[in-house]
């Protein structure tokens, strides 16, 4: 994205909190440290660039220019005192950290300040956390601190208390429908709706959305629901067969599945209420179901769904927990 | 100069600035005043209780040149020299990030020499738990005597993690949560200081929102204030802490007492819509559950200010209600931790809470129906109260028609009946298999063979097992393979079990007792008699037998016992079969579900059979009305 991309979509998506920095750095109250938390790690990104290019602009306006020369370096990831830790491994160690402080010790290499993004920060080990509490809470010179994640309950809560915490909006389901849809235009209407309910922000929502994956898992998930929901322990075997391999390894997918299972057993959930289904529409069972199960089975369903996220996190294989979400359920309607 | 977060620029310099550790601090000034102090210290607590802002005042003190009644006077040269942190005596070890045994050898030979500047040589060594287990062995030497003025702190938030070895060579102070109103009143200090006007409802909030901790109040109150110029406002409070007003809690509590699942959802949707933290809403309704909780026992304690609803809330509110609300959402907020779709786990979580009052109900119906069926009423009021309770029924039904919620009641009924159908279906089977002639499982019959038994016959039919198990399939001679001769004449034969289960299912199996009949009429020449019993039953009858043959009853006359009940230990479940790979797997299945390894052992060898023999057989195990056979 060009810097002035940034500025127009900051201005459309989150203007709340450019605004409120703005504000805070003109009456001198910026802190030293934050966490930007919420489900689209896109939006967090743009504004933490954002942040930076406001702080190292040249021209001393109340906003970044996107031209001068900090600017665009800063844009382009190029600035030698913007340092930004991305971690591709499923976790940041603390080695990285030790080297990052060991930076920050030193003097910026142009001008006075610095400035430091780590994103995913929840992937951070408890001992690279810890060795960043005393960095966080006084850093040596004017430096500005922004942690990025998703989940920040994953984060120390002394890490939290050293901060500022801003809390991005994630996207309504129906902003991020109307998206897919102009991203997608051939894509069943049907499976657009699944997936503005399934992913948090757009960028997995593409990832989800890439090649037929979306559609032969939903039809999978339906399919052992729906055996499953016959009180069938066919459905076991059906996790080796079908929903297991479509895990394919890959974190994403499988945490999209699992998320596929709750929502199919939400929408149980929300016949009770008599709302609207998002996932379960069409299918033929869904009055009969109402009718075997009771309001207590789906809850202690739940239960056992809304667990597996837990174990997903704790890598433990993936086969593995649907089989056991599997057999827990059968178990359960069995009585 | 940059701006200074609120919580370093107004980081304790004097003991008597510390909030809430009234005990820590006058101990530690009467040490200093007494000149008493020990080597090593060991501050632990909650994080923002002052651990470190302590273990730098009293750096401070040690060293202060112009000491005021065991206060550091900030002015001198060494107390100058620390708050700016240049001077070489006082050193602040990160022990998180320099954790190893190398880092903790470099403090041991630098330990021994005197201080440079100051009077004592201060080690503060923070987040002290981050230590590996070598660096703390490394350190016990040092820190059990180190040379004359030498002074380790050692500070931390997690003291369970460091060793009794640790622990028991310092002097431990132990930092409390701060109270919320001494947190309230610092904060009110400050903003009086720095002229910004309050509103005192907004700090009241942010108190809370800091759970003890000072420095998580000072945080929440920076961010409120840099949203608006030079005062704290209750929005902006609000909006920081993502705490949920009052009002809405209230109403949303209102809606889980009265059950009222689709209010208390829409609110729920409401408080999402409004952008408020699901961590948060959920903590706030734990802490407005407590108070209610707290409101009849000890009023005294419910420090935060709660409107009219409150009171007759707490009134309504049964003990048992309230624990089960805390239990829940406490389970809940763990499960946050790990999940992107918080909305769901909250949904989840209202509809429990909502239907919480239902199991209550639930819980009386199905004591009244107990004490009604334990008395031992007439014949006539029984009727009566039959008549009655149907009355009853259709009065609930009625009910139902009303709530939508409480229709689920009905529903598990309808749902017990039909269990109970397909649980009945079993016994069915067995009386019918009983009455086929092919195989006798009486002890009058065993009684039969034994008087006629023969050494002879038996031996040949022993000689004949192994041939025997030959001539069946696969899955009959695994059955078989758990069965032994144990008498014979030359008419009958008993076949004793070691599992009932196992006996259960030949007893079912009208074509292995063919097989098995026609195999012997083979391999013996002769037609028999076939008696299946279980090794319990076996053991009963010969020990009858026995002691009528020395009682020398003739053995016309002799009774036979009737045999004890053959107890189940797994009941055969109904089953669809989609397709034939899938029964493998089923198979696996229901052997894990079988707890007696012999049975796993016999079904493992029916795998190997061809697949059209396991459907006999599943067929045969579950009976043929209970399988649909499918190929895909």
């Amino acid at each position: 994205m060009t810097p002035q991309e940034i500025f127009k979509h900051l201005d459309k998506h989150q203007i709340d909190i450019t605004k409120h920095f703005e504000r805070a750095i003109e009456h001198k109250r910026l802190a030293h440290a934050f966490i930007f938390d919420g489900p689209d790690m896109q939006q967090q990104e743009l504004v933490a660039t954002w942040l930076a290019m406001r702080l190292f602009c040249l021209n001393d306006t109340n906003k970044p220019c996107g031209e001068c020369n900090n600017c665009q370096r800063i844009v382009n990831g190029e600035h030698p005192d913007v340092i930004s830790i991305v971690s591709d491994n499923k976790t940041i160690k603390i080695d990285e950290i030790r080297y990052i402080k060991n930076e920050f010790n030193k003097r910026a290499v142009e001008g006075f300040q610095k400035f430091l993004i780590i994103k995913d920060a929840d992937k951070l080990t408890v001992g690279a956390e810890n060795s960043l509490l005393k960095f966080i809470e006084e850093p040596q010179g004017p430096t500005t601190i922004v942690l990025l994640t998703q989940n920040r309950y994953a984060l120390l809560p002394t890490i939290i208390s050293r901060t500022q915490l801003i809390e991005f909006k994630g996207v309504t389901p129906k902003i991020l429908a109307k998206e897919l849809t102009n991203l997608f235009p051939k894509q069943n209407v049907d499976i657009i709706k699944i997936v503005s309910h399934l992913a948090t922000d757009l960028k997995t929502a593409e990832y989800i959305m890439a090649d037929d994956w979306v559609l032969e898992s939903t039809h999978a998930m339906l399919r052992w629901y729906t055996v499953l929901m016959k009180q069938d322990i066919a459905a076991f075997a059906m996790v080796q067969m079908g929903l297991g391999p479509l895990g394919e390894n890959d974190r994403l997918k499988e945490q999209a599945i699992l998320d596929l299972c709750l929502l199919a057993f939400r929408d149980v959930l929300r016949m009770y209420e008599q709302r609207e289904v998002i996932f379960l529409q069409n299918i033929e069972q869904n009055e009969s179901i109402l009718k075997i199960t009771s309001l207590e089975q789906i809850l202690k369903i739940m239960d056992v769904i809304l667990k597996a996220p837990q174990l997903l996190k704790q890598n433990i294989n993936f086969q593995t927990i649907m089989e056991k979400i599997t057999l827990e359920i059968w178990l359960i309607l069995k009585g | 100069m940059a701006y200074q977060a609120l919580y370093r620029v107004w980081r304790p310099q004097f003991f008597k600035d510390m909030v809430g550790q009234e005990v820590v601090t006058q101990t530690l000034k009467n040490a200093i005043i007494t000149k008493q102090t020990s080597h090593a210290y060991l501050f632990s607590g909650p994080r923002g209780t002052g651990k470190t802002s302590v273990a730098k005042i009293f750096a401070k003190a040690l060293n202060c040149l112009d000491l005021k009644d065991g206060e550091p006077c900030n002015e001198c040269i060494n107390c100058q020299a620390i708050n700016t942190g240049t001077l070489n005596d006082v050193i602040e070890i990160d022990a998180a990030s320099n954790n190893g045994v190398e880092e903790i050898r470099d403090i041991r030979d630098k330990v021994k020499y005197a201080p440079t500047q100051g009077k004592f040589k201060v080690y503060i060594i923070d987040e002290v738990h981050m230590l590996s287990t070598g660096a703390f062995n490394a350190l016990l030497k040092t820190l059990e005597e180190p040379p004359t003025q030498v002074v380790f702190i050692l500070a931390t938030t997690e003291p369970q993690k460091i060793p009794a070895t640790i622990i028991s060579r310092t002097q431990r102070f132990d930092f409390k949560r701060i109270k919320q109103t001494a947190s309230l009143a610092r904060m009110e200090y400050i903003l009086t200081e720095k002229q910004i006007a309050y509103d005192q409802q907004a700090l009241q909030i942010i108190a809370t929102a800091a759970e003890g901790g000072m420095r998580d109040a000072l945080s929440i109150l920076d961010q409120a204030l840099s949203f608006a110029d030079n005062k704290l406002t209750l929005d902006n409070a609000l909006m920081v802490t993502g705490a949920v007003t009052q009002d809405l809690l209230s109403l949303y509590v209102q809606a889980v007492l009265e059950s009222d699942t689709v209010k208390g959802l829409e609110l729920l949707q409401q408080l999402l819509d409004e952008g408020k933290d699901a961590n948060r809403f959920i903590e706030d309704l734990i802490g407005y559950v407590r108070d209610l909780l707290l409101a009849n026992e000890a009023p005294k304690l419910v420090n935060a200010i709660r409107n009219n609803d409150f009171k007759t809330q707490a009134q309504t509110i049964s003990l048992q209600q309230a624990y089960t609300i805390i239990e829940e959402s406490n389970n809940v907020q763990q499960q946050l931790r790990y999940t992107t779709h918080a909305d769901v786990y909250l949904e989840v979580l209202t509809v429990k809470l909502c239907n919480l009052s239902d199991q209550k109900v639930d819980d009386t119906h199905t004591k009244q129906e107990l004490a009604f069926s334990a008395e031992n009423l007439p014949k006539k009021t029984i009727l009566k109260q039959l008549e009655k309770s149907r009355k009853d029924a259709s009065s609930i039904t009625t009910f139902n028609a009303k709530i939508p919620v409480q229709g689920t009641d009905t529903k598990i009924a309808t749902k017990g009946e039909i269990n109970k159908v397909v649980d009945d279906e079993p016994t069915k089977l067995i009386t019918k298999v009983q009455k086929s002639n092919l195989v006798k499982m009486d002890g009058q019959a065993v009684f039969l063979t034994l008087q006629k038994a023969t050494k002879g016959a038996l031996t040949a039919f022993n000689d004949a097992y192994i041939d025997l198990l030959n001539m069946l399939t696969v899955v009959q001679s695994a059955k078989l393979s758990q069965a032994k001769f144990v008498a014979a004449s030359d008419q009958s034969v008993v076949l004793v079990f070691k599992q009932p289960y196992i006996h259960h299912l030949a007893i079912q199996d009208i074509e292995l007792q063919t097989s098995i009949k026609d195999s012997l009429e083979k391999l013996l020449g002769n037609e028999y008699q076939l008696i299946f019993i279980t090794e319990d039953q076996w053991q009963q009858v010969r020990k009858s037998y026995v002691t009528q043959l020395k009682a020398k009853i003739q053995p016309d006359e002799m009774q036979a016992p009737i045999l004890a009940q053959i107890e189940l230990e797994t009941k055969p479940q109904a089953l669809t079969v989609t397709d034939e790979t899938e029964i493998e797997n089923e198979q696996d299945a229901i052997n894990s579900n079988l707890n007696n390894k012999q049975e796993v052992a016999s079904l493992n060898e029916a795998k190997n059979a061809k697949m059209t023999d396991i459907v006999n057989e599943a067929q045969t195990m579950f009976g043929v009305e209970n399988i649909e056979i499918r190929k895909d």
